[in-house]
């Protein structure tokens, strides 16, 4: 929900239209930015704040950031209300509300609007002084740097880039699609998935990606909050056999994580050795768990089969491999979501 | 014909928020565009003064080398400041 207005806003009002009828939302965060005193000069200060901003441009900037939001976070529901005209110290300037089933998704997706509002939204600040003078707001210094933490967005005329030429991992990325719904939970509602405090490990294996730059590792961390899960741990290695080893049994043995999530590195290609590197560190495979995923890739794409990825247990670290491509490990995800809280119950001993 | 638009500090040092102009053939990028509004004297050269500018074609930011054609609405502004 976007909304520009000379009018003042409710945050009460706001947030209860916002979480109506939305039963599976735990967690809302608010952010509200209020005009405050500032000494202009040595002998003036300001008074007021006159906004003005580009009707049209301003509500499709906010849409594209309210779009890239809910798909990267899984968020329930956003809003925006940002306030035009003159508005004098102390009152409200804008209110960003984001909910999600989980708080740590309702916080990041809040200051992620927030911080793109800032550096793409098109308004405007001048100050009025008490001297009745008046001067244009420059740019915020560190609201770039803000922004571009997020890797996000920046620069670009939409929400998120396409595949990269260097994104190889080849399995399930038909490039025609759109790829706005990244990072939403389809399979199941957010409500029925919940990792309650799982703890996760995101290893991406790619020979071509860093970690600004690495999009199914990204989209896996924003569902994995989404659901409730604490990541622990995020790393890239390249496709190297022993690297992967190693690193599984380190987060597996010395971290004690409940899960780790790979992804890239299981085609059929002569670098892609994931499946190999997870059965040589691992007990007790969990075909179904892979079966589920390649059965879902298929509904979207026939390449799907291809993925040779593997599931198995490592102590009581369940191990899944994804794909690379940001799709497919999405869809990939979203088959399995609701199976692992309970595959981990049964490693520790639990029934059904 | 091309539609252009002007906010804040620019608006004011233009006089005015819109004008309408034709586009010669030979300016098909923003940066050329924003060379060739420079040269046409004032108030152009000094609203349009410095290296700090934004531009947006047809509602859209963008950089120097993006393309402008015949129709497009370029709007063009100082960094925003919003929120």
């Amino acid at each position: 929900m976007i909304r520009i207005q000379e009018a003042d806003f409710s945050l009460q009002e706001e947030t209860e239209a916002l979480l109506a009828d939305r039963p599976g939302v735990g967690g809302t965060v608010c952010f509200v930015g209020t005009v405050r005193e500032w000494v202009a000069t040595s002998d003036s200060r300001v008074v007021a704040l006159e906004l003005e901003h580009y009707p049209g441009m301003t509500e499709s900037e906010l849409a594209k950031i309210e779009t890239a939001a809910l798909a990267r976070f899984g968020v329930e529901a956003l809003a925006v209300v940002h306030r035009v005209g003159r508005l004098a110290l102390g009152e409200n300037i804008v209110l960003v509300i984001a909910a999600a089933a989980h708080r740590a998704a309702a916080f990041d997706a809040c200051r992620f609007v927030i911080d793109h509002l800032k550096v793409r939204a098109t308004f405007w600040k001048r100050e009025i002084l008490d001297t009745g003078e008046s001067r244009w707001v420059d740019a915020c210094p560190g609201c770039e740097a803000a922004a571009s933490r997020w890797e996000d967005l920046r620069g670009e005329g939409h929400t998120h880039a396409p595949p990269s030429p260097h994104d190889h991992d080849h399995d399930h990325a038909p490039p025609h699609h759109p790829p706005a719904a990244h990072g939403t939970i389809r399979a199941h509602g957010p409500g029925k998935v919940d990792w309650n405090g799982l703890r996760v490990g995101i290893l991406t294996l790619s020979d071509s990606r860093d970690l600004s730059r690495d999009k199914s590792g990204d989209a896996l961390e924003g569902l994995t909050r989404a659901v409730g899960g604490i990541l622990v741990q995020r790393g890239i290695l390249p496709d190297d056999e022993a690297a992967i080893r190693e690193t599984l049994i380190l987060w597996a043995d010395e971290l004690r994580l409940d899960l780790i999530l790979t992804t890239g590195g299981t085609g059929p290609g002569p670098r892609d050795l994931t499946p190999e590197a997870t059965r040589a560190v691992c007990v007790k495979e969990m075909p179904g768990l892979s079966e589920l995923i390649r059965r879902e890739g298929l509904n979207h794409v026939r390449s799907a089969v291809l993925t040779r990825g593997v599931a198995a247990l490592r102590g009581t670290t369940l191990v899944v491999n994804l794909p690379g491509s940001t799709r497919g490990a999405t869809q990939s995800f979203d088959a399995v979501a609701d199976l692992i809280p309970h595959v981990l119950r049964m490693v520790h001993g639990g029934g059904h | 014909m091309i539609r252009l638009l002007f906010f804040a500090r620019v608006r004011e040092r233009m006089g005015q928020g819109r004008m309408e102009l034709p586009l010669p053939p030979d300016v098909a990028t923003v940066a050329a565009l924003l060379t060739h509004l420079r040269g046409l004297g004032e108030p152009f050269a000094a609203a349009l003064a410095g290296d700090h500018l934004q531009v947006a074609v047809n509602q859209v930011h963008a950089r120097a080398a993006d393309p402008v054609g015949d129709g497009d609405e370029i709007a063009i502004f100082p960094p925003v400041s919003g929120g």
